[in-house]
């Protein structure tokens, strides 16, 4: 019994994540640089002042989506490797699901390799963040 | 009713999960670190509710303290930056005050030195015309007095 709950909630995570992550693209293929019309705003620059290192995220993304990469690099340089954490998730969720419902592996071992996996992605792809905030202690 | 036991507080767990999970990526990104603060207090929130219902119900915890553990990490992460910011905005709000002294200050001060000298320039040039005045005025009264006399 205990399996089968720990079964549909894997999958029902999963699930919401791929909602949030593809909702993530939508937004950023939505709202576009040309007409800088992005809703949320950096709390950080409107409080500070300051630019921070995640400034112009949202841009970055909108020209990843739209396909010009050099453009992107110019919002935020590091950009790029945070759409590949979101892409790759995306990725990782359906696989993972896939693995996990059709049993190729057990089901332990799909929730720690997939905590493993996505842990370790975190930490490279988010490694000048972590930085940053190691720098501001 | 065992299912419904054993399942206690697993909606609240996954809710709880999924915001604590979403908290970390967020509130280590600085531009975001208010919606992390949001997503972590309330993932706190649903999780200690889950674990409450799930502990009485004697109901797997696993996922539930996944989730708090994840909330507390993004929460945390999140008052990081909340706390940098205050503390900046102390450093930059007493900057500019010294610099508003430094700067303004002396721009004013010199401002009130020109005008005051100014003025003390434009009330001699005033007293010069009134004894001017004065004498011509005086002058004009003896030649009057004189014109009757005769």
């Amino acid at each position: 019994m205990r399996n089968r709950i720990y079964r549909e909630s894997y999958i029902k995570i999963n699930l919401i994540f791929g909602v949030i992550i593809l909702l993530i693209f939508i937004y950023s293929g939505i709202f576009s640089t040309e007409k800088q019309n992005h809703p949320i705003p950096s709390f950080y620059l409107e409080i500070s002042g300051e630019r921070p290192l995640s400034s112009g995220l949202s841009g970055s993304f909108s020209e990843i989506i739209r396909g010009n990469f050099n453009n992107a690099k110019n919002y935020n340089i590091y950009g790029m490797r945070i759409f590949i954490f979101f892409a790759a998730q995306l990725f990782f969720r359906i696989v993972f699901s896939f693995i996990y419902h059709y049993k190729i592996l057990f089901h332990r071992l799909v929730i720690l390799s997939d905590c493993t996996i996505s842990s370790l992605f975190f930490i490279t792809c988010f490694w000048p963040f972590i930085l940053n905030i190691l720098n501001h202690i | 009713m065992t299912e419904q036991k054993i399942s206690d507080g697993q909606g609240l767990g996954i809710a709880g999960l999924v915001l604590g999970i979403l908290a970390i990526p967020l509130g280590i990104i600085p531009c975001t670190f208010f919606i992390a603060l949001i997503f972590g207090v309330v993932g706190i929130v649903l999780s200690s509710i889950a674990l409450s219902q799930a502990s009485r119900h004697k109901a797997a915890k696993g996922l539930i303290i996944a989730a708090l553990v994840c909330s507390i990490l993004g929460t945390a992460f999140a008052m990081f930056w909340g706390l940098t910011l205050g503390r900046g905005a102390k450093v930059f709000e007493k900057v500019m005050k010294k610099e508003f002294r430094e700067e303004f200050g002396k721009e004013f001060e010199d401002a009130f030195d020109s005008f005051s000298e100014e003025m003390e320039d434009v009330l001699e040039e005033l007293e010069e015309d009134l004894d001017d005045e004065a004498d011509t005025l005086e002058k004009n009264l003896e030649e009057a007095n004189e014109e009757s006399d005769l």
